[in-house]
Formats: structure tokens, sequence, C-alpha cells
């Protein structure tokens, strides 16, 4: 009952459809900015990940999503 | 003293994607590759960037003899007792243009040399250069089994320690400090073991880095890349770090511990040892870079220290390629005014 009564947010916080449609994707392709060379390889590897991170998980819905799943 | 209008030393990639262009563009030039034929003393294990290089050569990359294309990425952190793995499988690094393969060297440089060959360069296979001839601040040609060979332009492509530049004045001696030392296993593996280990479809291939306890807190690092019958297996650690230790421990020991770790075992068992090989890796970084060029000469691959270790993308043969392909554009104006010769434009 211990685990149950502490993952009493759990059903709710999965319920946000992003956590299985963007972020997978998000997490993907801030990946493949660490892994990329091509022939305009011209940032650092951590320049190309802040961008990354800015650019898939700055956002207003993110945060609240974060917030959201400190109930997991 | 004979004189042709280009010498290459070194016919590893950097020597031979200079020797191919230029062969190609139709000016006289000569390859001295130390060993019984280029590849032979290559012992680089690794992973070749390709996407890089597509605007380079393009003609040459559809018949490359690569072992696999690299669909699989992982870097798995040890330590703690633990190992901890990031991964990314992505179609965008693999089919239908993939951004790296893996590589043997023995059988890539031979397809290379065939390839320069077939363009009109001449290989000189056994052929080791003694030192680079100069006038005064101008290098004039070589010397090589006892012969001199004057040239226009001489490309210095002998290699990440680059003896004959730094004998010549062209370079500084290397030094421990920008340089780390690398060991290679090569195991054979059969390719449905290797597909079954690393989760790979037929054909595809794996890179894997290692970093933490590998190298004992000491900058470097392991690596696995997947050829198409066998893994190279080995570990990079910086060679002044590992001299100043004050320990017992040797570099190559670093090599043995790793393939017993618990994480490791699994990977390599069953295979069998068919090659062992240390080799320097230049990590200097740019502002250690020696000039490039002079009077007569140009530098290119790891004789220029073009290599890049970004932790996670590990740099070098592409680099060797671009710049062999680079000191190739140069010479041209060798024909009308020598006195521009190996000099930038």
């Amino acid at each position: 009952m211990a685990a149950m009564k502490a993952g009493r947010g759990v059903p709710q916080a999965i319920e946000n459809r992003r956590l299985f449609s963007e972020y997978p994707g998000a997490v993907a392709r801030l990946l493949e900015g660490f892994f990329a060379v091509d022939d305009e390889s011209s940032a650092t590897m951590v320049r190309t990940s802040l961008r990354g991170a800015r650019r898939e998980f700055l956002k207003i819905e993110t945060l609240k999503d974060l917030w959201s799943l400190r109930k997991l | 003293m004979e004189k042709v209008e280009c010498i290459v030393v070194g016919g590893g990639l950097a020597g031979l994607a200079a020797a191919y262009g230029l062969a190609h563009d139709g000016v006289e030039v000569m390859v001295l590759e130390r060993g019984n034929y280029s590849g032979s003393k290559n012992v680089t294990g690794g992973r070749l960037y390709v996407r890089p290089l597509r605007r380079i050569y393009p003609e040459l990359w559809e018949d490359a003899p690569f072992e696999r294309p690299v669909a699989r990425e992982l870097i798995t952190m040890l330590g703690d007792g633990a190992a901890t793995t990031v991964e990314l499988a992505s179609e965008r690094f693999s089919a239908p243009s993939p951004q790296s393969y893996t590589i043997q060297r023995a059988r890539f440089d031979q397809w290379l040399a065939d390839k320069a060959t077939a363009a009109g360069a001449m290989i000189v296979s056994d052929m080791k250069a003694d030192e680079l001839l100069r006038d005064g601040d101008k290098v004039i040609g070589v010397r090589a089994g006892g012969d001199e060979v004057g040239a226009e332009v001489t490309i210095v492509a002998e290699g990440v320690l680059g003896l004959l530049a730094g004998a010549a004045g062209l370079r500084e001696q290397p030094r421990a400090a920008d340089h780390a030392v690398a060991f290679k296993e090569v195991i054979e593996l059969p390719p449905g073991v290797i597909e079954d280990r690393w989760r790979l479809n037929e054909g595809e291939g794996a890179a894997q880095l290692f970093m933490g306890e590998v190298t004992r807190g000491m900058t470097g690092g392991g690596f696995l890349y997947t050829n198409r019958a066998s893994i190279a297996l080995g570990v990079v650690v910086a060679m002044e770090q590992m001299r100043t230790r004050g320990d017992e421990l040797e570099s190559w020991q670093l090599l043995d511990a790793f393939k017993e770790a618990a994480q490791i075992k699994p990977l390599v068992r069953g295979g069998e040892l068919v090659e062992y090989s240390a080799h320097a890796v230049f990590e200097g970084g740019i502002d250690k870079l020696p000039r490039p060029y002079g009077a007569g000469y140009l530098l290119a691959g790891e004789a220029a220290g073009f290599a890049l270790n970004a932790m996670v993308t590990v740099r070098g043969m592409d680099l060797a390629i671009a710049s062999g392909w680079a000191a190739a554009r140069r010479p041209r104006p060798c024909r009308s005014t020598s006195a521009s010769c190996a000099r930038p434009s």
C-alpha cells in the first residue's frame, strides 16, 4: 500500500500525451546533435547540445510538464 | 638528380588522397610508401566519417570497401561498479546515405592506392623516405633508399610523429603532452554474432565509446567498432598523464583490464584475437598545429596535426582525406610559376 500511496499522482501524470508524442523525438534530435558530423560542423558539441536543448525543451509547456511529473 | 613534379611522402589516406587528386589533374606524382603496400603499416581502428567528404571526390565513395555503416552509437560510462549507456540508433545516420562507416585500413588504403594508380600516380612501396632535401628554406625533394629525387612540391603525409618534417625544421618535435597513446586489438567474431550483440540489422555496424574507470581517471577512454567479421577494441590514454603516474601501471595493461571488465567480457566472448597494435594520437588541438606549408612543401593528415577527439566524435581519417584533397589543389600553379608553389591562394 505504501507504494500505491506514493504513486497516487502517477495515473494523472502519465496521461500527458506529450510524453509519448513529442518528447521521444525531441530527445533523439538532441542526441543526434551530439553524434553528428557533417561538412558544416562548426559549433562545438556543448554549444550544439545547448542550442538543441533550448530549442526542444525551453518552453512553457515543457516546464509545466516537468512540474506535473514531480508526482511520479 | 631525377625530378618529378610532386612527391608525396606516405601512402596513407592523406597522401593517397593528394596523389589521386594530383594524378587526376595530370600532375606527375610519386608516392613513397614505407610499407609493403598502402595500409600495411596502418593500425587505425575505426570509423571514417564520410558525410563531410561527399563533396570531395564524390565519384570515389560508391564502391569504397567499407566494413559497416554505423547505425548505432553508444557511449558507456563506467563508474562505481556500474555501466551507464547512452545509445542512439537514428535512421538519419544510416540508410540511405550513412554518416560514417567502420573501415579496416589495410583493405581501404590498398583500394585508394589502386584508385590513385589508375588515375596515373606512381606508388613506390617498400620505400622509406630518409630525409627531406632543402635548398635554403625551400624543400626541393627527398632522399630515399640511397637516391635523391627532386620535386617542385613535396607533400609530407608521413603520419603522426612527423619525424622527417621535424628533422627538416618544418615543425617542432612531438611532445608527449600533446599526444595520447592508443592500444587496439582486432578480435574476430562471426557477422551474425556481431549483429546480435549490438542489435543491428544485417550489414549495419555500431560504434561504442567508453569513459570512466577504463583509464583510471586519466584523460582518455575505450573504443569499440564493429567491422564485418571482427571488432576493433582499444583504449586511448593521455601520454603525459600516463607517464607521470608514478606507479607501476603500463598503458597496455589498461586494455587487458578493460577486456576483463564485467561489462566488456560478454561483448568479446568467443572472439579470436588476430591483431594487436599501438599508435600515437595527436590531441594538441588547433593551437598546437604546425605551419602546414612553406616553400616547396605542404603537410597533410596527421603530419599536419589534423585529428580531433571531441569525446563522442573522434575524427582523423576524414580530416586526412580532406587535407590531402586540399594539398592536391595547392601545387597546381607550379607549372606556370614555381615560386608560388605550396603557397595558399
